[in-house]
């Protein structure tokens, strides 16, 4: 029992880290001193993590646009939950469905990219924390399992898809990793921006991980 | 100069080479002084002795009694051994002529 807390607690290591830790608390015997032993460690690692630039550039770059794609999925749970008559075929295909669609790319693609530039989990704690408390924000009109549902279609599913592709095939090289970053911050800026910009941002970030997929698969050769 | 706990670790290390990773280094430092060895306290200063160069690490072969993972072997390296000389020099050359034991 305790040793499935202790495993739960190392996730939050890096690979290498995890393992010499975990193999020395089993070698010198399971206890509770060793269970808080292991959270000090969690908890300097985290600390380390949160005072390198790189990690506030990454949380820029990564999860302020996560706040407005959690809002997205969250206006669309409401207009399917509340107004289903607003859901027809021609308002879905005027903007709903490019919304969804970008949504879905950018949540691939954010996934992929997180863990192909970082394999730092404060990051992805951080962005966890992002979508919850965007989530709690918001003036969703709809029950709260609704909301969930809609976040772990829209962002969960294919987030996790991004990020289990980025694993695989980190370390990325150098290049590419400026290539993916040089191209992510555009597409949100014209994302963000107003029409026809939006548009054409929501094509670009429709075609990204295609392109990441393309990329991605040169890279996994070369390794 | 290094710290009073990177010295603990260089010599633990020295005394268990070519055997020192964690556990064992923790355990040597425990049983030699009597002072608990926290696995925070211990990675981290590893960490910041071999940014400095004094240490050398890298991950050994996985072990059955250790459930199958690898251990974070450790190395002294040369400077390693100077620092750790140095610390001992001041230490000894600074506490000549004083005896800690009886009253003030």
């Amino acid at each position: 029992m305790v040793w499935k807390y202790l495993e739960g607690i190392a996730s939050l290591l890096e690979d290498d880290e995890r393992q010499s830790v975990l193999g020395d608390i089993q070698e010198r015997g399971t206890t509770l001193r060793s269970l808080l032993d292991l959270l000090g460690l969690v908890a300097l690692r985290q600390l380390q993590y949160l005072r390198r630039l790189d990690t506030w550039v990454l949380a820029a770059i990564f999860f302020l646009p996560t706040f407005a794609a959690v809002s997205g999925v969250l206006v669309f749970a409401d207009v399917v939950a509340l107004h289903p008559t607003l859901l027809s075929l021609p308002y879905f295909l005027g903007g709903e469905l490019s919304t969804l669609i970008s949504i879905l790319a950018l949540s691939w693609a954010g996934g992929f990219a997180l863990t192909s530039l970082s394999r730092h989990r404060a990051v992805a704690l951080m962005g966890l924390t992002c979508v919850a408390v965007t989530w709690l924000q918001s003036d969703s009109q709809t029950p709260a399992w609704v909301d969930l549902t809609a976040l772990f279609v829209f962002m969960g599913i294919p987030g996790s898809l991004g990020l289990a592709r980025g694993r695989k095939i980190a370390p990325l090289s150098p290049k590419s990793r400026i290539w993916i970053v040089a191209l992510r911050v555009p597409i949100l800026v014209l994302v963000g921006s107003r029409y026809p910009l939006k548009e054409l941002g929501l094509v670009v970030a429709a075609f990204w991980p295609a392109f990441y997929a393309v990329k991605s698969k040169r890279t996994e050769v070369e390794l | 100069m290094i710290g009073e706990f990177e010295y603990l670790l260089l010599a633990a290390t020295r005394r268990l080479a070519p055997d020192a990773y964690g556990a064992s280094i923790a355990q040597e430092i425990e049983e030699l002084t009597g002072r608990r060895c926290s696995l925070g306290a211990l990675y981290t200063t590893l960490d910041r002795l071999e940014s400095k160069g004094l240490v050398k690490t890298r991950m050994g072969d996985p072990t059955p009694e250790r459930g199958g993972r690898a251990k974070r072997m450790v190395t002294l390296t040369a400077a390693g051994r100077r620092a750790a000389a140095e610390f001992y020099s001041a230490i000894t050359t600074v506490t000549e002529g004083i005896a800690w034991s009886g009253s003030i």
